[in-house]
This record gives structure tokens, C-alpha cells and sequence, in this order.
């Protein structure tokens, strides 16, 4: 007999429908199993042979082929075990199969018959739904991430046995509900901006940041709060629309990241990877890719702490990345999109000791300057709009508690108001912030004042500006003229982003 | 004069040694054909030095060298001829030779030397640079070392308003060393000179400075140091002021400073203080000339939030933060200010959201 049954493999986050078919007919006994398979697919006969005949069922010394197709697709993972074991069981006449037409079927089964759970199940059930199936029987653990898809039916299922019940008109078990459902964001655990005292500069900065997904650069002497700040822009960035947490909750269960218990990721991501990340590791890798830090990141801050000791060809990867907010990995396999849509924060020391300009403590040569800023690659600082130094905690910013700082909440009413704005001036040109405005469009978003024109054509002259340096001042002060609800952008506007403007080896060299 | 060459490039040899060689000699033309045995008849003299000497000679190319000096526009003079600086014949180890571009300070002309940390802060730069540019108003010769910092600041003060000024270096006088000194290598080359005991192609060894610092205190008639670590080269060359019966000026500063221990001491044991660059002007005798730095704009009277701000300021570099906290103002409305001011050379950002003010010393 001949049967099919419908499941799925992820590629990259999409997923991707395989068909597994099993064929039980007369011959040389023997299982095999053809289909473009990868070590762990192939031990899949093995599991399912036995954990059949530990449920009672013996295999007929007949032959019995599966194949899985389409052929030219490599299928890895380990949800094909339970298709294949459906299919099989179904083959030999166990199962009835109407209902195996509308179901799609992933996990893992083990000696014993139970269902393990498997990754990436969301974007699996989010494939069938849109395949216009009925069903989606997935492991219990992975039920209600499955769920998480409207409109699809779900079977979470424990053990074989459960399986053959349900396909033999059994009832089928309903998902728990995740216990108290809208779990709002525990907003007192959260970190807030007013727990920071002093370093408005830099909170500013940050909200200009964020407004316009400028990413952000923190230069600063050890200890002063550059972590901190990082920490707590999440906090002021803008709710997720449900189609952002859909996507970025796809991602995390790729990654068997997704929390247990399987709800979609409601807050922004807040990534920091160590130092001592391989390139592999920021923009994904493997022999079958796994999405990396930067798509980790999509949505939310991506937070290179200590930017300057971060090996350079790791920093290399993110230009790409940075520029089309994808990374695409090409493997044998074929070629994998990742999204990577992120704001990145960066932190680094002026100088190794870290305390430079204050010379009574700082006492690095001009080389070693220069060698510690050369460390970073200028096709990095330039894709960087904000710059600001952060300035050392005193003790009496640590111990003044009676000034009540402005808390996130409130910048981020400012930012959600920037951000229409935004959203308004760029309806239907792709364009969604300031940051992201081709070089081609700026007269247009940016335009001055014959004023302004000539105020800036010194400075440009003045502070030795480069067309690309000149370009991110315009969107920047694009973005403080959103903030401050203008559409002309003013001379105040533009001298604010003037003071954010990048580092340039100049800084080092004039002042050494 | 070309055998006097092939001596004073072995660089290794104490000066004062090569001196006395040539004298028992009789001529350093003498000295190149002496045989191993007149070595041998030297009191103190190591046989290392002889090989070395009868070493070089055989790779030395004469002719080659003397010919290739000339081409380079390289002056050379030895101890034995009259025209040899005055002060620098005077002093315990004077060299046996001076390489140097342009030309020798000159001798009935008030020369001050200033001196000082490379790592220094804005503030020791600002006066380093401020002393330049009013001793070269006031036609007084600047000499220093063309290092990084202080030096280099003094130098470029003299630069700016056109002054003379001379840079004594510790390596051979067709290296800039360092390079990103060229600018005023170059500018001293015509304006002034660029001096070195050293044969041209020397490279800069550690050794060397400490040795070239004696020839930059000989040559001045008054030492300002300026900013100076407690162990520093620039002690060295007050050091060898103070040997030689040069006056010495220091620039007082705060006690807590690492970069001031130096100046402050050098003020404990009787050193000048530098209480304000015209005043250190009057006190070393001149009076005139001084006048009014070029090109300095006529001050402008502030608006009340700018003047806050300004008064903020001062000569250590200052964030954006320190500023917020001590004026008050928002972010927006400070970053006007400060690039206002700045824009008028009121105020300078010296580092990413550091300023300082531009005030007149």
C-alpha cells in the first residue's frame, strides 16, 4: 500500500513543505529510505523500527520504502521520525488516512514511542496555514508555539500511542492555554532610563537614536554607565506590531529560543554578544545556517560592547547586514535570507587605559592612540550617524537620589511621535526612517534654508566634512527637527547633530 | 672636511673623545690613515672603539658620502672651525660636529628653549604654543626638540606668527622624526634650522635624546619647561641648563597632576615661574614687541546664556555632561551654544564633546 503524509522542514526561517511517502509491497524484506537524506534522517529508520515494534506493532517482512521529496531539497533535523512512522504505520493498513491529507506532522520519536520536541515549529505551523491545512500535529512541548498561528487546529500529541488514537477517531487533546495569557511586559523589572542619574547628553543622544534608528557609538572611560545606557534603549523603543513579533518569534524557535510554554516574543530583543564572537557567530552559520546575534537582534539593539576588541573580520560581516537589514548565507544547500533589522549600539574606551583626554591619568602615546582606533574599520564608523562621548559617574551622580530622572516611558511617547512622523513623510516609498534615507533622496527629506545652506557650506569647510560625514549631520538633524515636531529643519537642529557627528581620525590627531 | 664626516658618523664614540683623537692626530685626515698601533697608545681607550673605527673605514665611501651631503642641502660644521656656535663650544661634552638644514641660531640673538612632556594636556599645549608665538612677535629665536606635545606646540606657536625657530633633533637631520611633525620640519628648514650632532641616516635610538637635549639648553640663553613627569627628558635638559649657568623658567601647576610634579620642583629648587607669558617676557628683558597676536578677532560681547556657558569653561578639556550639570541648560539648547561659540574661536572641542576655551594667557 501506498500512503503520504505532509510535513516540513525549515530553511533558513521559511519553511519549506516535504512530502514523506511510504510504500509497504511485496519483495526482499528490507526499510529503506531514499530522499537526499542527512546522517540524522537516515537514523530515523532505526527509531522508527523500533520504537514501532516496542508499541506492538512488527514490522511485515515485506519491503517497505519511504521517500521524501522533493528529492532535491536535503532534509536534516530530527521531526521527520513521527511522519515517517505515520506513514509507515498507515501503509501497512494501521491507520486510516482520510484525515492525512489535511494534517501536516513534525517530531522527533524515541525508542520508546514517546514524541520529543523538535525547533522551529512556528515557522513550520505558519507554512501550514498557509498551505490551507487543517491540522498541525506537533510534540506536546511545541503545542502551543504551534498555537501561537491563528486558525490552525493543533494536535499536540505525547507518545505513539497517542498518535494511533487520534488518527483512529480519538478525541483530540486541546492545547493548554498559557496559564494567564496577555502577560503584559512586567514593567517594574524592566531597566528604565530614570534609574540613570546625570549623562542627559547621552540619554538625548539615545532618544535621537532611536527616533530615527540612527545606530549609536558610546565613547567613554571604563565605569561610566555606557553598558547601562545600552541596556535600557530597548525600553524606549516603540511596541512591536503582532507581524513583528510573528517574525522575530520565528527566528528565536529556529533557534529553540522561543520561551517555554511557547508565547510570541512581545519584547524588542536586546543582543550582546561577547567580544570573542566568531564571524559564524554574528551573522549565522553552519552547515545548515542558524540565524546569528544580528538576526537574534531584528527589531531590536544589537550591542557591541567594547567595539575596539572585537576581532576585525567579525566587524566586517556587519556591512552587509547593516546596509540591506538581511544577511544572505549561501551554503551548499542553497542560499539563506536571514532578516537582520536592527539598531546598532556600540561602546568602546577612548584609549587602552580608557581615561584619555584626562591626561593626570591617561598617559598612552600617540601610536598607541592611533592604534587603538585604527582597530576599528572606517567602512564600520561610517555606517555609525551618532557619536557621544560619555562622561565618568561622579559620586554624587551615584548618591544624589533627589532629582527625579525622566523615566523611558515618557522619551518613548517623544520617540512613537518621531516615528509617525516618519512614518507619515515616507508612506509608499519604502523608506520607513530617517537613518534609512538613500543618499540620492536627501535634498528632498532634508531640505534647508538658503540660511542653513550657507551655515552649513562652512561648516563643512570648517570641520573638514566628507559627503558622507555632511549627509548623516542632515539626517540626524532630520530626525531632532521629528523629535522637536518641525518640518523645516533649523539651525539649532543642525548644530545638535553637529555635536553627535562621527569620530573621524581627526579627533585623535588634533588633539595629540 | 669630508674625513671629519667619516668621523663624526660613528655616532657610537663619546664626542669628547673624538675631539682628542683628532687633535693627537692632527687632523681628522690624519686620524683616517693612523695605523691600529696609534690607538693602542691612547690612555682609556677600548680596543672595541678601534675596530669599529678602522671597520668603518673600509666600508665609508669618502667621496660618495661628502658628494651625496652636499646634494641634500645638508650644512655641516666641526668643532675645529671658528664658525661652531660659541655657547655650544663652552659646554662639558660639546659634539664634535653639527649637522644641520638652514642655519645655526643666531649668536647675539635672544633665544629661549621650550620644553616639555610629549603626553601633555591641552592646557601645557595652549602655552607651549602661546610662548612660540609671542617670542617670535617679539623676534626672540625658539629652539626645542620637534617631539610630539610641548616641542611640537612651541615650535608651531613660532610657526604661526612667522618667527624663527630651531629643532634639534636625536637622529640625522634628513629624518623627520616624528613624522607627523613635517609641516614645521619643513617650515624650520627655511625659517630657522633643523640641528644634529648625529651623521644624516642616523635613526632614532633612546639613547640619543637625552645626549641632543645638552645641545638645545646650550644653544638657548633661558629653559621654560612646561609641563614635565617627575622622571622626564624634559628634567634632563633643565638639568643641563642648570650645569651650564642657563636660566630656568617652569610653568607652575596643580600638585595632585602627575604631568606638573616635574615643573613644581623644578620651581622648589629656585626655578623662574611663569606666572603669564608677557610677564615671563619681562622678566628675561624684553619689553616690546610683543604686541598683539595677528589675526585675532575682535571679542565679541556674549549673550547672557552663552556667557553661562562660556564661564563654565576653562582650559581643561570639558564634556558636554560637566557642562549640562553646572549650566542647567537642555542638550539641544547647550549643543547651539557650544557650536556658536565655537564658531566665533570663542571656544574649541579638542576631543568627541570636549571643550575647552580660548582664552588669552
Amino acid at each position: 500500500m501506498y500512503r503520504v503524509v505532509k510535513t516540513a522542514i525549515v530553511c533558513g526561517i521559511e519553511s519549506v513543505p516535504v512530502r514523506v511517502e511510504a510504500d509497504v509491497s511485496d519483495g526482499m524484506p528490507l526499510f529503506e529510505m531514499v530522499g537526499f537524506l542527512s546522517g540524522e534522517v537516515r537514523e530515523a529508520r532505526e527509531r522508527v523500527r523500533t520504537a514501532l515494534r516496542n508499541l506492538g506493532y512488527a514490522l511485515p517482512a515485506k519491503r517497505i520504502t519511504v521517500n521524501l521529496s522533493p528529492a532535491n531539497v536535503r532534509k536534516s533535523g530530527s521531526s521527520f521520525d513521527l511522519p515517517i512512522a505515520v506513514a509507515v504505520l498507515s501503509a501497512m493498513g494501521i491507520l486510516p488516512d482520510e484525515k492525512l491529507d489535511g494534517m501536516m506532522i513534525v517530531g522527533e520519536v524515541s525508542l520508546g514511542g514517546e514524541i520529543l520536541p523538535i525547533r522551529g515549529v512556528l515557522p513550520i505551523a505558519v507554512m501550514a496555514k498557509e498551505q490551507d491545512l487543517k491540522w498541525c500535529m506537533v510534540p506536546k512541548e511545541n503545542a502551543r508555539e504551534a498555537s501561537l498561528v491563528e486558525g490552525l487546529q493543533v494536535i499536540p500529541v505525547s507518545s505513539l500511542k497517542d498518535v494511533v488514537h487520534i488518527l483512529n477517531g480519538g478525541e483530540i487533546p486541546t492545547v493548554e492555554s498559557a496559564g494567564e495569557q496577555p502577560e503584559e511586559p512586567d514593567e517594574t523589572n524592566q531597566p528604565d532610563f530614570e534609574d540613570i542619574r546625570g549623562q542627559h547628553f547621552v540619554k538625548r543622544a539615545c532618544e535621537v537614536a532611536v527616533s530615527g534608528m540612527h545606530n549609536l557609538l558610546m565613547v567613554g572611560p571604563p565605569g561610566a554607565g555606557k553598558t547601562m545606557v545600552a541596556k535600557r534603549i530597548p525600553s524606549i523603543l516603540p511596541c512591536m506590531s503582532p507581524e513583528e513579533q510573528l517574525e522575530l518569534s520565528k527566528i528565536y524557535s529556529v533557534c529553540g529560543l522561543l520561551r517555554e510554554g511557547g508565547e510570541l516574543m512581545k519584547e524588542r530583543p536586546f543582543r550582546s554578544p561577547h567580544h570573542t564572537i566568531t564571524p559564524q557567530g554574528l551573522s549565522g552559520g553552519g552547515r545548515v545556517p542558524r540565524p546569528g546575534e544580528i538576526s537574534l537582534a531584528h527589531k531590536g539593539i544589537l550591542f557591541l560592547d567594547e567595539l575596539t576588541e572585537f576581532r576585525r573580520e567579525t566587524l566586517e560581516i556587519l556591512r552587509q547586514p547593516l546596509e540591506e537589514h538581511q544577511v544572505r548565507l549561501v551554503r551548499l544547500q542553497g542560499s539563506f535570507a536571514f532578516p537582520a533589522d536592527f539598531m546598532m549600539v556600540c561602546a568602546m574606551n577612548p584609549c587602552n587605559c580608557g581615561f584619555y583626554p584626562d591626561r593626570s591619568r591617561c598617559s598612552c602615546s600617540r601610536s598607541m592612540l592611533e592604534h587603538h582606533v585604527k582597530k576599528i574599520s572606517r567602512p564600520l564608523l561610517d555606517r555609525i550617524d551618532i557619536c557621544v562621548e560619555a562622561k565618568q559617574l561622579e559620586y554624587k551622580d551615584l548618591t544624589d537620589t533627589g532629582k527625579k530622572e525622566e523615566s523611558s516611558a515618557r522619551i518613548r511617547e517623544r520617540v512613537v511621535r518621531a516615528q509617525e512622523r516618519q512614518y507619515k513623510r515616507f508612506q509608499g516609498t519604502g523608506i520607513r526612517f530617517n537613518s534609512r534615507i538613500p543618499s540620492a533622496e536627501i535634498d528632498r527629506y532634508c531640505s534647508l534654508k538658503l540660511e542653513q545652506k550657507n551655515y552649513m557650506e562652512k561648516m563643512y569647510e570648517k570641520l573638514g566634512l566628507t559627503a558622507r560625514s555632511y549627509h548623516k549631520i542632515l539626517k540626524v538633524a532630520r530626525t531632532i527637527a521629528d523629535l522637536d515636531d518641525r518640518e523645516q529643519i533649523s539651525m539649532k537642529h543642525l548644530n545638535e547633530a553637529v555635536c553627535y557627528r562621527g569620530i573621524d581620525q581627526g579627533f585623535w590627531e588634533g588633539s595629540l | 672636511m669630508k674625513y671629519a664626516y667619516w668621523l663624526a658618523a660613528n655616532c657610537y664614540l663619546d664626542p669628547v673623545k673624538m675631539h682628542q683623537l683628532v687633535q693627537m692626530a692632527g687632523s681628522a685626515r690624519a686620524l683616517y690613515d693612523m695605523p691600529k698601533s696609534f690607538y693602542d697608545q691612547i690612555p682609556n681607550w677600548s680596543p672595541q672603539d678601534t675596530g669599529a673605527l678602522l671597520e668603518s673605514r673600509k666600508t665609508w665611501d669618502l667621496e660618495g658620502k661628502w658628494e651625496k651631503l652636499h646634494q641634500c642641502g645638508i650644512h655641516m660644521i666641526t668643532i675645529d672651525q671658528k664658525s661652531y656656535p660659541k655657547k655650544l663650544r663652552e659646554i662639558a661634552v660639546p659634539p664634535y660636529a653639527l649637522f644641520y638644514y638652514g642655519m645655526l641660531p643666531e649668536e647675539n640673538r635672544l633665544t629661549i628653549a621650550v620644553v616639555g612632556a610629549r603626553k601633555c594636556s591641552e592646557y601645557g599645549r595652549r602655552v607651549a604654543m602661546e610662548l612660540g608665538g609671542a617670542a617670535a612677535r617679539a623676534g626672540v629665536q625658539v629652539i626645542s626638540g620637534m617631539a610630539l606635545g610641548i616641542d611640537g606646540a612651541a615650535h608651531s606657536g613660532a610657526m604661526a606668527e612667522q618667527g624663527i625657530t630651531y629643532g634639534v633633533l636625536g637622529c640625522g637631520v634628513d629624518i623627520c622624526y616624528p613624522r607627523q611633525n613635517y609641516t614645521m620640519y619643513e617650515y624650520m628648514k627655511q625659517n630657522g634650522g633643523i640641528l644634529s650632532e648625529y651623521a644624516p641616516g642616523t635613526s632614532p635610538l633612546p639613547l640619543f635624546f637625552p645626549r641632543r637635549n645638552r645641545i638645545i639648553s646650550a644653544l638657548c640663553d633661558v629653559v621654560v619647561v612646561v609641563e614635565a613627569r617627575e622622571k622626564s627628558g624634559s628634567l634632563i635638559t633643565a638639568d643641563f641648563a642648570l650645569e651650564q649657568g642657563k636660566d630656568i623658567y617652569a610653568l607652575p601647576g596643580r600638585i595632585t597632576d602627575p604631568l606638573n610634579v616635574g615643573c613644581n620642583r623644578l620651581i622648589a629648587q629656585g626655578a623662574g615661574i611663569i606666572c603669564s607669558v608677557g610677564d615671563f617676557f619681562r622678566e628675561i628683558g624684553v619689553h616690546q614687541g610683543m604686541g598683539v597676536k595677528k589675526g585675532v578677532s575682535v571679542k565679541v560681547p556674549l549673550e547672557k546664556d552663552a556667557a553661562r556657558v562660556y564661564s563654565v569653561l576653562d582650559l581643561q578639556p570639558r564634556n558636554i555632561e560637566y557642562l549640562i550639570e553646572k549650566t542647567g541648560f537642555e542638550v539641544d539648547r547647550l549643543c547651539d551654544i557650544l557650536i556658536g561659540l565655537e564658531n566665533v574661536s570663542m571656544i574649541k572641542e579638542v576631543f568627541k564633546n570636549h571643550y575647552i576655551k580660548l582664552s588669552d594667557l
